[in-house]
């Protein structure tokens, strides 16, 4: 079945722009793990960077 | 020898695009989108790139093109110049070798996430909640003041989750003198659980730089006076990582795993919602747990609820089941989502959201 390919410059597949994925709100988030995920992984000072087998 | 290596036979074929396991396209209605859960972006595609990557997967660029009549040969190089440069894939002869990630989602805990909302009226026994939350396995707790705190009053919270097993803490709480930037670093200092503080009613918006070790502190101008402020549905909210995606296959976005007890006590899945389990005074939250229908809600899914289900972003979206299009409808899609995936097309927001209004409004 064929289907139209539309082209990537279409306006619809640009990316969101950082204004557009501002909170509109009071800005807090239903609760998820994923800030303590995105935390862990740019954080730089936490205990998982350390081998503490070999310190 | 009857069978031969994995890669043997492949010097000879073709390479054939493949996508990194980690990124996974969804189809919208009018367009699509590659979840990239390891980078936490995504990124819109044509829906006729959807169907490439998925109907036409592991065919060679040749066959594609051949299969469309040479009919968009200039788009389909597009494509896969687009898909190299945002690196979701890679040409391979042994695509066989890089299967699909394993989307089941699992965790031991019986609770991962609880909200406890707290106003002037509220006699919450925190040590008892804290304690029970932590039974569960409870590991991220959002705390809401509606009303002005006291530092006193935040950390006889923060005390009782002191030692328990919880990761994380979101801190919401009314404005007051006590309040301070330097007070509220302390208080994140002083407990390295907190991971964000929002003070809501504050004369003027402020955002702190974050901390050191990742915390922030915001102060809003708005009045968050009750539960109606949730519920929003914005891509500010979107949560693109794995465990979400995961978890957005089979269970709810929101209400999985989640318990929550509101400012009278009252144990429900969400503050927002009217059905209560029994009042955290009397009956404990394993109780409140068991009881028959507290988990009805947990399995309503992305792909069960109208109009999401043909929404490119099911799967990022932290769905709402408390305020719904239809009320009566379970399956309807939330009321606050403002986002049209027919034309991919979003409205502009509705005012101000219930339960939230600018000082000096009125309500």
């Amino acid at each position: 079945m064929k289907k139209r390919m539309e082209s990537l410059d279409d306006k619809l597949f640009r990316p969101l722009t950082a204004a557009q994925q501002q909170r509109i709100t009071a800005g807090f988030t239903p609760v998820t793990d994923t800030a303590i995920t995105l935390r862990e992984t740019y954080g730089e000072a936490h205990d998982y960077i350390r081998d503490g087998d070999n310190e | 020898m009857t069978t031969s290596e994995p890669g043997a036979a492949s010097a000879n074929r073709e390479p054939v695009f493949t996508l990194f396991a980690c990124c996974i396209p969804v189809q919208g209605a009018r367009r699509s989108v590659v979840c990239d859960l390891q980078r936490q972006s995504f990124q819109f595609i044509p829906n006729g790139l959807y169907e490439i990557l998925s109907e036409h997967a592991g065919k060679t660029v040749a066959e594609i093109k051949a299969i469309y009549g040479h009919e968009y040969d200039e788009e389909i190089d597009e494509y896969f110049a687009f898909l190299l440069h945002h690196e979701f894939g890679f040409w391979s002869s042994d695509p066989e070798r890089f299967p699909a990630l394993d989307l089941a989602w699992e965790t031991p805990e019986r609770i991962t996430n609880a909200i406890l909302d707290v106003d002037e009226g509220s006699r919450h026994d925190y040590g008892a909640i804290l304690r029970q939350l932590d039974d569960l396995g409870c590991k991220a707790l959002e705390v809401r003041c509606f009303h002005r705190c006291s530092l006193r009053e935040l950390r006889a919270i923060l005390e009782a989750a002191r030692h328990g097993r919880l990761r994380s803490i979101d801190l919401l709480a009314g404005h007051g003198p006590e309040l301070t930037p330097d007070a509220l670093e302390g208080l994140a200092r002083e407990h390295p659980r907190i991971s964000r503080i929002v003070v809501h009613s504050a004369p003027e918006r402020r955002q702190m730089p974050p901390l050191r070790t990742g915390v922030t502190i915001e102060y809003r101008t708005e009045v968050i006076d009750s539960p109606r402020c949730c519920g929003q549905i914005h891509p500010g909210y979107f949560v693109v990582d794995f465990e979400t995606f995961a978890e957005g296959q089979k269970h709810n976005t929101c209400l999985n795993r989640k318990l929550s007890v509101d400012a009278r006590g009252e144990i429900k899945n969400c503050p927002s919602m009217t059905r209560s389990f029994g009042n955290v005074r009397e009956v404990s939250l394993h109780s409140a747990l068991a009881q028959r229908d507290f988990a009805a809600l947990w399995s309503i899914n992305k792909d069960q609820i109208a109009i999401c289900r043909d929404c490119e972003f099911r799967y990022v979206c932290t769905d709402c089941r408390a305020y719904l299009r239809d009320a009566a409808d379970l399956y309807s899609k939330p009321s606050k989502c403002t986002y049209d995936p027919y034309t991919a097309e979003w409205q502009p927001p509705a005012d101000v959201p219930a339960g939230i209004h600018t000082k000096g409004a009125p309500e």
